[in-house]
Formats: C-alpha cells, structure tokens, sequence
C-alpha cells in the first residue's frame, strides 16, 4: 500500500514539474505533500502544533498560486521542510525541525539505508520479495486491459479515436528518471529521520538557567562585575538619553528636509541602529550570562537593563517615524519596506532579551523564540502582494511617484498599473512602458502550460 | 576507524558510479549512437575519477584523519553525515540556482551529490568491516 502510495506520488510529482515552471503544480505540490504526510501517519491532524505547521504550509501553497513571487517560494520551500522536521521530532526547536526537515528530504533513504547495514541483529527475517505474485498483479491485468482496448478499438470508431488522441510521448528516459527523483523525495518525507547529537541536544536543554551548571564566581568577582554592568549600563543610558534629545529637536526639522537628505538621514540612521543594538544585546547578554542572574542584589544593574532596552525601543520608535515620513513623501519600496522589518526584528530581540534576563532564561530561550518569530513572520509577510500592495499605495498616497520603480516590480501589479495608465494622465513613454509590459505579462501567461498557472491566468479568461 | 585505509576501490566505486549516473543524465535528455560517445564515456573516466576523488579525500577524508575520538563507522556517520549532506545540498542548490537552473549543470549537481552520499556509505561500511574484523 505505501509503495503503491509512494509511486502514485512520484507520478504525479513528474507530472507536476517535469520541465514546467512555478506555479499551480508547487501548490498542488503543497496538498500533495499533506495528504501523504496524513495517510502516512494519521496521528499528525490529531496534534495541534502539527496543524498549525500544515497550515503554515497549506498556506504558502496557495499564496504560490494568488500572487507568485520568490517570497511566496522561498516561504514554501521553508514551511516545508520546518513541517517534515516537525514530523522527524516534534519536541525540537524550530531550528532543529527545520535542520531535520532538510535531512530528511535529502538524504533519509541514504542514512536508513546505512543503519539497516550496519545493524548487527536483525530479529526480523527480510521479507523476500514475491515476484510471481507482483507479475501476477501487474501482468494479468495488463495483458486483459490490452486484450480489451484492441477489441473495443474495433468495435466502436468514437472510442478508437480517443484511444489515439493519449499522447504519451512525454514518457521518455528522462522523465522515468525525474519520476525516480520524485519517488525519492516522497520515500525520504514518509520515513523521518533526526540529526541526532542535535536534536537529542536541543531536547535535553530547557528554556532556564540552571544554577548548578554555571561556572561559580567567586562573591567578590560577582560584586565587582555587577558594579561594572551598573556603571557602563547607566552610563550607556545617559548617553542615549542624549542622543534621544537631539534625535527628538532633528525629528521637527524633517518636513523641511530634501528627499535625498531624508534619505541619508533614515539610512546612516538605521545602519547606526543596527549596530548599536546589537551591542546592546550582546553587552546585556554578557552581564546575564551566569552568576549575576541569582546574585541576591542584582535589582540594579537589572533595572539599567531594562531602562536601556526601553530606551533603544524608544530609538526605533523614533527611527520608524523618520521611515514612515520618508514612505508618506515618497512612498514605499522594497528598501523601506525592509527598514519596518528590520525595525520590527530589532524591537522583537530587544523584548526577548528582556524576557530572557526576567525570567532567568538561558541563550538558548533567546535563539528559539526568535526563530519561532522570524518563521511567522516570513510565513505572514508571504501572504501578502507586496508588488502590488506597493504600487497601490505609491499611486494613491505618495506626495511622489516613481513610476520607472513601479515598472520594473514583478508582474504581480501589471494589471494595477496598466488600470492606472488606462485612468491617469500619464506622458507617452510611461503609457509605452506600461503596455509593453503588460503585453509581455499576457502574452507569458497564455504560454502558461496547466501546471504553470497562477491566479492572473483565471483573470484573463474570464 | 580504519576506512580510510582503502580508499582506491572507494575511489574508484565513486568514478564508476558518477559516470553512470551522470551519462544516464545526459543521454537521457538526447540519445545518441555510436561509436563516437561510447569512446567520450570512456574517456570521460579519467577526469570524472579526478574530480571524484579530490572531492572524497578533500571532503569527506579530512573529516576521519582529523577526527581526535576513536569513533567507529556508526558513530562517523552519526556525527558529520547530516553535516555533510546539508552543506553539500546547499552549494549544489547554489551552484544550480546560479546556474539559472540550466540542465548540464542541475545534471552535474545531481551526479555530484548522490556520488558524494554513497561514498560516505561505501567509507563508513569499509570501516565497519574492518572494525568488525578486528574484534
């Protein structure tokens, strides 16, 4: 039945992919891939965060098909091996699934292979195989089916005409072997396997500081360092009290600012950020890394902490205004767009360094809820056409429209923009520009083969 | 672990192994007769066993003379194989993609990887026997 199971896969894999482009095969590809994963192993619809995972998946799938960009690909391509590594051991952190799910994919027959040979006792005798049983199975009724089509090809003139338009040219060596690959594939996702000193690692270490596994201080060592973390972190703090000041007088002076001195602002502002947060986390990390965690009087260099972590929000709080003033005038791009993100990563790591050093977590907690966050944000960011969620801002609201950047975005927003071209008062060369391009889209999407459709095909149909 | 002791029937089992795999690729997409590839396959031996062999001794050999612990095969396998296979995957992936999917290269990625996976088996399964042996 599994084999049966896998070779149906296989077939169907070859017929989805095999010299075809993206598009509705990956998701196709997508409820493929679950309803194996399900039949193989029924228990994963019973357990939720094996749902959630196939949702995530599931999801990806679709977005392939709405509005097909390498984002919605590479979420794919992500969400599935996170849910195979989740099927290789559920317990793991995300970062592990994903590991596992990779190793799965690409080498388990290799590695089970490798155990059956090595295994020393093998209590169950190998099954051999039937082969007169198989012949009989495949062979008989084939013989009967051929016997049968030549028959009804004379009998009946309709059906011997239907009987010549199968065209099963596309069966060649080549394809045989894309169908091995796919055979492959689905042999490796329906038998999971771990990496195993990692996972194994991962699973034996929790989420806190456990005080007899640090390296003890000696009291005085531990006194000096909290002195020290106190010191340099109120210092630290008073310096960005400063820079907060002046950055708060510079924000009023932004309406008054050029395009191109808004964007060095926001720029160097941003790359300044990155560094200086990521110094902020390492330097608390440290002073957290051990002893200072249970020292009886760690109130106050806990409380500095806190207070610069608040105070580097508070500078991307203000750097997201100048971002957001830059995207009000010129509207967004994807360099802008990757500024709130970046932003929303940093604020992101800073609260998670704060839950890390409240509640006593080690540097592992930081790493998993982190991972778990970037994962839902790439699946939720995928859901979304940014090409087109951009265009429709940029023409709508922005003070300013570039509309060269707005030609060369993926085709997700042709039919927007050639709408807008169709409405607005645009000079020739942009009209020129945009029906060249949408022309091109369409004439790409009509040489879409089936497995290649995305969404936009079903619009012009209709 | 004592693998590394025989590697030229490795080597030479890799050659052999990525010639096939690889022609079968290739003459898959366009089959031609004739004296003339069955010479270019024979030829093509020589530089497919050097290119398979400094990939298994400056790859995967390196990782069992450097190896400090006296680990034996399963253990080997255990411990670098997954490493190994993913970081393999991932420069074949990029060499593809870099490529722009172009089928000589996804063929040569795919010969590359499958031969380089067996070789680990074929070197962790030599060592197994000799371990065995000496106990």
């Amino acid at each position: 039945m599994k084999n049966l199971i896998l070779l149906t896969s296989a077939i169907l894999f070859s017929t989805l992919f095999y010299r075809q482009g993206i598009g509705l095969n990956l998701s196709l590809f997508t409820l493929l891939t679950i309803i194996v994963l399900v039949i193989n192993n029924k228990t994963i619809i019973k357990t939720k965060i094996y749902i959630i995972k196939i949702f995530a998946y599931f999801i990806t799938g679709v977005v392939v098909f709405l509005y097909k960009s390498d984002l919605t690909i590479i979420a794919n391509i992500i969400a599935f091996f996170t849910l195979i590594g989740s099927i290789s051991e559920l317990k793991s952190s995300i970062y592990i699934k994903f590991m596992n799910g990779i190793y799965t994919t690409i080498v388990a027959a290799f590695s089970l292979y490798f155990d059956k040979q090595t295994t020393e006792i093998q209590t169950v005798k190998k099954n051999k195989i039937n082969y007169v049983y198989w012949l009989k199975i495949i062979g008989i009724p084939a013989l009967f089916l051929i016997i049968f089509i030549s028959l009804y090809r004379n009998g009946n003139p309709k059906f011997n005409e239907l009987i010549l338009k199968i065209d099963f040219s596309f069966i060649n060596l080549q394809w045989i072997l894309f169908t091995g690959l796919g055979y492959y594939l689905f042999y490796n996702i329906t038998n999971p396997i771990t990496i195993d000193p990692a996972t194994s690692l991962d699973l034996n270490t929790g989420n806190y500081l456990n005080k007899n596994e640090i390296k003890h201080l000696s009291p005085k060592k531990i006194k000096e360092e909290n002195k020290l973390g106190i010191v340099l972190l109120y210092l630290l703090n008073a310096l960005i009290i400063l820079f907060l000041i002046t950055d708060v007088l510079y924000l009023s002076e932004l309406y008054q600012m050029t395009a191109p001195e808004l964007s060095k602002q926001v720029h160097t502002g941003v790359n300044a950020l990155i560094f200086s947060n990521l110094l902020a986390i390492a330097i608390i990390l440290y002073f957290f890394r051990g002893n200072l965690n249970f020292y009886d009087k760690n109130k106050g260099i806990k409380n500095a902490s806190f207070l610069w972590i608040f105070l580097n929000l508070t500078v991307i709080l203000i750097t997201a205004i100048k971002n957001m003033e830059y995207i009000n005038s010129f509207g967004f791009t994807y360099k802008r767009i990757g500024v709130l993100f970046f932003l929303m990563a940093t604020s992101l790591g800073l609260m998670s360094t704060y839950f890390k050093v409240q509640k006593t977590k080690n540097l592992w907690y930081l790493f998993r809820k982190n991972t778990q966050i970037a994962f839902a944000v790439l699946i939720l960011s995928s859901t979304l056409n940014w090409d087109k969620f951009i265009t429709y801002y940029n023409i709508n609201y922005a003070e300013q429209l570039d509309l060269k950047y707005l030609i060369n975005l993926s085709d997700n927003n042709t039919f927007l923009l050639k709408g807008y071209a169709e409405k607005g008062n645009l000079n020739n060369n942009d009209k020129f520009d945009i029906d060249v391009r949408h022309n091109n889209y369409i004439r790409k999407l009509r040489d879409n083969s089936w497995q290649e459709m995305v969404f936009d095909n079903v619009k012009i149909t209709e | 672990m004592n693998s590394t002791n025989n590697m030229m029937p490795i080597l030479l089992k890799a050659a052999l192994f990525a010639t096939v795999l690889f022609w079968t690729l290739i003459l898959s997409e366009k089959f031609e007769k004739g004296y003339f590839i069955i010479a270019i396959i024979i030829i093509s031996i020589i530089p497919i066993f050097i290119i398979c062999s400094l990939a298994v001794l400056y790859t995967i050999l390196p990782l069992f003379l450097l190896e400090k612990k006296d680990l034996n095969s399963h253990e080997m396998f255990q411990k670098y194989f997954p490493y190994y296979a993913i970081i393999i995957f991932g420069i074949c992936c990029f060499f593809v993609v870099n490529s722009n999917f172009d089928e000589p290269e996804f063929m040569f990625a795919i010969t590359v990887f499958f031969t380089l996976m067996q070789s680990w088996i074929w070197l962790c399964k030599t060592g197994n026997k000799i371990d065995k042996s000496k106990k």
